[in-house]
């Protein structure tokens, strides 16, 4: 059990509860590899540890001299509940979490660095942010490069730039994303076009809690390029694009809300209706219950809730929060009933 | 609007993109062409859930005339080009070089480009100049050289020349026995 990642459960990463606007989060990321290595999916366990030790001793050095808190983490001292926080928090993505072995990791006490060692490449820099300060994080990210790059032999091209395990990634080896609440966009149908118009951007989009039923109101836009680009390019265009996008959502939201407002008055109304008296919520109905409070709260309507409350609830929602909330829960139905009962604490002012 | 493909059936709001350099050609297409040009790339439109970079590679592979009894390898890895094939990873840094020939189509349709620009490169001057970090493991040029010359000294009749070579050929090639043996 990790004490950092326990701590995260009871008190969430800032950047993941503090939106206060239709972006929820940014993240800038940075893939680096060690060239005397075979990259990670390559390397056996002798030379997953030996990367791991190196990185780790480098990092350590770093956050030292620049004041700032950080925990190293093992992989394999992860507990299943660990792996569930960091999941739904988005700390980490799935392909750690199968084999933990050789993996590492290193994340900072106020939760917005988390370092990943051996995942696919040997080292990725993630810095996030609860708006859209893409040049704050990337300057963040590119102090630790400079560093790592200043004492670890880091693989790097003059033709092809950083190398990583999977082509997609060489040259800046950067990734931006900025992840936002686009209802509205949803609702008008607008969705796809603007899919359309991302590709031509060479953006890539994808929805977070599509399903069946829908594609949800959350998307995540990241550059799909990497190489042939400079980095301010690559953040100008996800800033630029991300922008665009919150701005339309806001006019849309504007829109819909003053033409009918007796509508989405009563949508609250039922809303809330279901919090109070559901014994069981499915991710789906709870998602469609927050997305609705948090576009109404956005649009003056609300006022007895707070934002955060709202962040919060969308955060735990999610299959691996209710997991790690209660590690005993097997089935669909108890994670639906937990779900429904913590949707009811946060939401209902009782 | 009819399928722009068969031009039989109504399209069905599949679109394909057809880039060239940086223009952009939407067909409205139908269902079935959408399915049968996805077939052919060995992608089942049913299974798919997003366009990986997994999907990406077979396409372009039905796509290119490959040399499948090419079994080269790697040297500091022991990677084959069917690996990444397989995997969409490469092994090592050294990978991109030995497969550049066959990586640099991938890396210029996905990317868009083959010359980095950003952080590290000369573009980029105010940022340190990274090195470039060769893999250790070279073919020994020397060697080869010498056996050339040994060669020739031969054919001119100079022997001293010769002797002279042939020692230097043999302290070479004991240096890199004893090296593979520590």
């Amino acid at each position: 059990m990790s004490e950092i990642v326990e701590s995260f459960l009871i008190k969430p990463p800032s950047w993941n509860i503090s939106s206060n606007g239709v972006t929820l989060s940014s993240r800038v990321r940075l893939v680096r590899n060690l060239s005397e290595f075979p990259f990670a999916t390559s390397a056996n366990l002798i030379q997953k540890k030996s990367v791991r030790e190196k990185v780790f001793s480098t990092l350590e050095s770093y956050f030292k001299s620049a004041g700032i808190n950080v925990d190293f983490i093992e992989a394999e001292t992860l507990t299943e509940r660990d792996i569930n926080i960091l999941l739904g928090l988005r700390l980490i993505n799935y392909s750690f979490s199968k084999d933990l072995k050789g993996k590492g990791l290193c994340l900072s006490k106020d939760g917005s660095i988390s370092i990943v060692i051996n995942e696919v490449d040997h080292i990725k820099i993630h810095i996030y942010s609860e708006n859209l300060a893409f040049e704050k994080i990337y300057s963040k990210a590119n102090s630790i490069d400079d560093y790592l790059i200043e004492n670890l032999n880091i693989s790097f091209s003059e033709e092809l730039g950083f190398l990583t395990a999977c082509p997609t990634n060489i040259g800046t080896a950067l990734r931006a994303s900025s992840i936002l609440h686009i209802p509205s966009i949803v609702t008008t149908g607008e969705i796809n076009d603007i899919a359309k118009f991302l590709g031509r951007k060479d953006i890539m989009i994808r929805g977070l809690f599509g399903n069946e039923e829908g594609l949800g109101d959350v998307f995540q836009l990241s550059n799909t390029e990497t190489l042939g680009k400079t980095e301010e390019e690559i953040i100008g265009e996800v800033y630029n694009v991300s922008e665009q996008l919150i701005k339309r959502e806001e006019e849309l939201r504007n829109k819909l809300v003053s033409t009918s407002p007796e509508e989405v008055q009563d949508r609250i109304n039922k809303s809330q209706g279901i919090i109070k008296y559901a014994k069981f919520l499915s991710l789906h109905e709870a998602f469609e219950i927050i997305s609705l409070f948090r576009m109404a709260k956005l649009a003056g309507l609300l006022p007895e809730i707070e934002l955060e409350k709202i962040n919060t609830a969308l955060l735990k929602i999610s299959p691996e929060m209710i997991k790690a909330i209660d590690p005993k829960i097997k089935t669909t139905q108890e994670e639906n009933k937990l779900r429904a009962e913590i949707l009811k604490q946060i939401l209902n002012e009782e | 609007m009819l399928c722009q493909i068969c031009r039989k059936k109504r399209s069905s709001g599949h679109i394909v993109q057809i880039a060239f350099g940086r223009k952009y050609i939407d067909l409205y297409v139908c269902e079935d062409c959408a399915k049968a040009l996805l077939e052919n790339a060995g992608i089942n439109l049913d299974e798919a859930e997003s366009f990986s970079f997994g999907d990406f590679l077979k396409f372009f592979f039905s796509t290119m005339e490959l040399d499948s009894s090419d079994a080269q390898t790697c040297p500091v890895c022991g990677s084959s080009f069917s690996d990444f094939q397989r995997k969409s990873l490469l092994g090592c840094s050294n990978c991109y070089n030995v497969f550049k020939a066959k990586l640099e189509p991938i890396i210029i349709n996905y990317q868009g480009s083959n010359k980095h620009i950003g952080k590290g490169s000369h573009y980029k001057e105010e940022t340190p100049i990274l090195k470039e970090n060769k893999p250790k493991k070279e073919p020994q040029p020397e060697l080869e050289t010498l056996k050339k010359e040994l060669k020739k000294a031969i054919n001119e009749e100079r022997y001293e020349d010769a002797a002279t070579i042939r020692d230097k050929i043999k302290s070479l090639e004991k240096n890199s026995k004893d090296v593979r043996n520590s």
